[in-house]
């Protein structure tokens, strides 16, 4: 974990804990996301920032910074990017992104809290899972039985966020008990949780930089796949198929639920935060859109993914005209 | 200011026109006077500063345009075809002229004292309104939707996205013909207070600013707006009004969503948007001072006959820097 591996690192956001591919994304990010006055729109750079304007062009006291993540909503730190962090969260997301080492002190929480049963039912399920997903992604592995050698990279990506505690940061994430990881049904351990970070894209990411897992705890279980590693799909823009039976990415409940406190009218911004959140885990890394929010506000590009209703669509006759017709309008000489 | 103010809205004219309002201006010269026209067939003269209704002026049919020449008179249009002017200190009206067919819109060109009429009956009309001439009927392509004179250019907005743009001292050729740079009907056009172009807004929730001269098309551009994401589907909805702040000229756009935006043309960016009120913004107008922006919330017929909030008229105090763009381009 040391200072060279961090230079690898993704930029992300403090905010929302949610990763970029360029800081220049990262910065328009908070200005959309975080650093905006939730009275009249506009963009500040830093919290500080709004915080001045909300007082001064508002005269309102601004607490809270939107859309972040529970515990780090103050806006008394003061974050440009990735500078002003503070470094027990660097560290923290970074041995979450890499999920190196650290790992001994999750397995000894999930794997301690399994009953004989579950762990034989997680096998059960993590073998079809495994038949069902060739590439043998690696989320569930963990739980049910931890990964073996071959398969390190994204799997302790995902099992790190799983078992955010041992990382020392539970406040932040509002880590829910280690009970929903294991439901009754014992299918699929990872339930989507607000305040999880994005999945998609970090996770992929992770390989690279994530130190490969210590080599240790019983075999595998059968893969129809041997060891297939797993950089050969490195960027892989499908979310990993274990996690199909979930809403696909799951960070969408996680960017579209701290909206709460924010911005009546934001959805009616063009474009571009929408963009971000929309295209971020399904695109790539090299292409989740990095340049459009350059001119966010008056961005004529747009995903033209959403079906398209025009409440007006006559496109020859003026509403007015159509309103004249009416009787009650009806004009009379004299 | 006296009665009810709606948090964040402006605010509300206590007397406002009982159907819809399809126009509202306010006077050249004094800054507290706003003409409204609507489907009551009233036309209504307020003084917003002490929210007085000064004056009523009941038609035979539906107003659909108004506007003032100086701070004394002002002149109305509508479904009864006719051009028709009222001293602002009398009752009473005077019939001008007429069209063809009802006249959808009226403004005043300042530089030669004319009042410029587009009707549906395909004209565009010219009147002297010192002598209640008419000084010529111009054919256009289409039906005329909208039109905005700056100095001595006039831009003529009308059905089939035909837009043509004319020397009002030339009325008989016109000096170009063009079609919108937006691809659906155009709802309204403004132009630019340098004069160096216009702006014009279509059904299809769009804005595009274009400039007059033709060598330099490719400074125009288009952007969306007043849209609206439910459940992805994306609502689309008409920009109705567009009204430029006297002196910084920016401009502000109102759409069927409800919604009024304040935009920077010259920097390209969104400078403002209110919070959202209670239906479609038919007009804008902002004061000769560009102190206040009165907004017209009053449903549009986009969905036919339906049940909607009442018609509404709300006064925006504007702070001084609220409309100001970031940096003014090189004069």
């Amino acid at each position: 974990m040391g200072k060279k591996k961090r230079k690898e690192l993704k930029p992300w956001c403090w905010y929302c804990d949610r990763e970029f591919e360029d800081e220049k994304v990262l910065f328009d990010h908070q200005r959309i996301k975080h650093f905006k006055c939730t009275e009249c729109g506009k963009k500040l750079n830093t919290a500080g920032g709004m915080v001045v304007h909300m007082d001064q062009v508002h005269k309102m006291k601004c607490m809270t910074v939107s859309n972040a993540l529970p515990g780090r909503e103050s806006t008394d730190i003061e974050i440009f990017g990735m500078e002003g962090v503070p470094e027990a969260d660097l560290q923290a997301h970074y041995d979450k992104v890499s999920g190196g080492g650290q790992r001994n002190k999750r397995a000894k929480i999930d794997v301690s809290a399994l009953t004989p049963d579950q762990i034989k039912q997680q096998m059960e399920a993590f073998k079809q899972q495994q038949q069902m997903a060739p590439y043998g992604a690696p989320a569930p592995a963990p739980y049910g039985a931890p990964p073996a050698g071959p398969f390190p990279g994204p799997a302790p990506g995902y099992h790190v966020q799983a078992g955010g505690p041992p990382y020392g940061m539970p406040g932040p994430y509002g880590m829910p008990p280690p009970a929903p990881y294991m439901p009754p049904g014992g299918g699929y351990p990872y339930s989507p949780r607000p305040g999880m970070p994005p999945a998609g894209i970090p996770q992929y990411g992770a390989p690279p930089f994530g130190a490969p897992g210590p080599h240790w705890g019983p075999p595998r279980p059968p893969m129809p796949v041997g060891g297939t590693p797993l950089p050969p799909r490195p960027a892989g823009p499908t979310p990993p198929p274990p996690m199909h039976p979930m809403p696909p990415p799951p960070t969408q409940p996680a960017y579209s639920e701290p909206p709460a406190g924010a911005v009546s009218y934001s959805d009616a911004i063009p474009a571009v935060p929408e963009v971000a959140a929309v295209t971020g885990p399904t695109i790539p890394p090299p292409v989740s859109g990095p340049e459009s929010p350059v001119t966010p506000s008056m961005s004529t590009s747009k995903a033209g993914s959403a079906s398209i209703y025009m409440v007006y669509s006559d496109n020859d006759v003026s509403v007015e005209e159509k309103r004249a017709l009416n009787p009650k309008y009806a004009f009379s000489e004299n | 200011m006296a009665t009810s103010t709606t948090a964040n809205l402006g605010f509300e004219l206590s007397n406002p026109p009982t159907d819809g309002i399809s126009s509202l201006q306010f006077s050249p010269e004094n800054p507290s006077l706003l003409l409204t026209a609507s489907w009551d067939k009233k036309i209504r003269l307020y003084d917003v500063s002490s929210d007085e209704l000064r004056q009523e002026w009941l038609d035979k049919a539906p107003v659909l345009d108004i506007c003032f020449s100086d701070g004394d008179h002002g002149f109305s249009v509508g479904l009864d075809r006719k051009l028709k002017s009222m001293d602002l200190n009398a009752p009473g009206q005077s019939v001008i002229g007429s069209h063809e067919d009802a006249i959808r819109c009226v403004e005043y060109a300042k530089r030669t004292g004319q009042i410029i009429t587009g009707s549906w009956d395909k004209h565009v009309g010219v009147w002297d309104p010192r002598t209640n001439a008419s000084l010529g009927k111009y054919a256009q392509p289409a039906k005329v939707f909208s039109l905005d004179v700056v100095d001595y250019t006039l831009v003529v907005a009308m059905a089939g996205r035909s837009v043509c743009i004319y020397d009002i001292r030339n009325m008989k050729e016109s000096l170009q013909c063009r079609e919108s740079a937006l691809k659906f009907m155009t709802r309204a056009v403004r132009c630019l207070p340098n004069g160096e172009g216009f702006a014009s807004g279509s059904i299809e929730g769009r804005i595009a600013v274009e400039v007059f001269e033709p060598a330099s098309q490719l400074k125009k551009y288009a952007f969306k707006c007043h849209r609206q994401t439910v459940d992805g589907v994306d609502y689309v909805y008409a920009v109705n009004a567009l009204a430029f702040h006297p002196s910084f000229g920016t401009f502000a756009s109102g759409g069927s969503d409800g919604v009024v935006n304040v935009w920077d043309g010259y920097n390209k960016k969104r400078l403002r948007q209110y919070p959202r009120y209670p239906t479609s913004i038919s007009s804008l107008s902002f004061n000769c001072d560009g102190s206040l922006l009165a907004v017209a919330s009053s449903y549009t017929y986009d969905e036919g006959e339906k049940d909607h909030p009442p018609d509404s008229i709300f006064i925006r105090s504007l702070g001084e820097q609220e409309c100001k763009p970031k940096s003014m381009p090189a004069a």
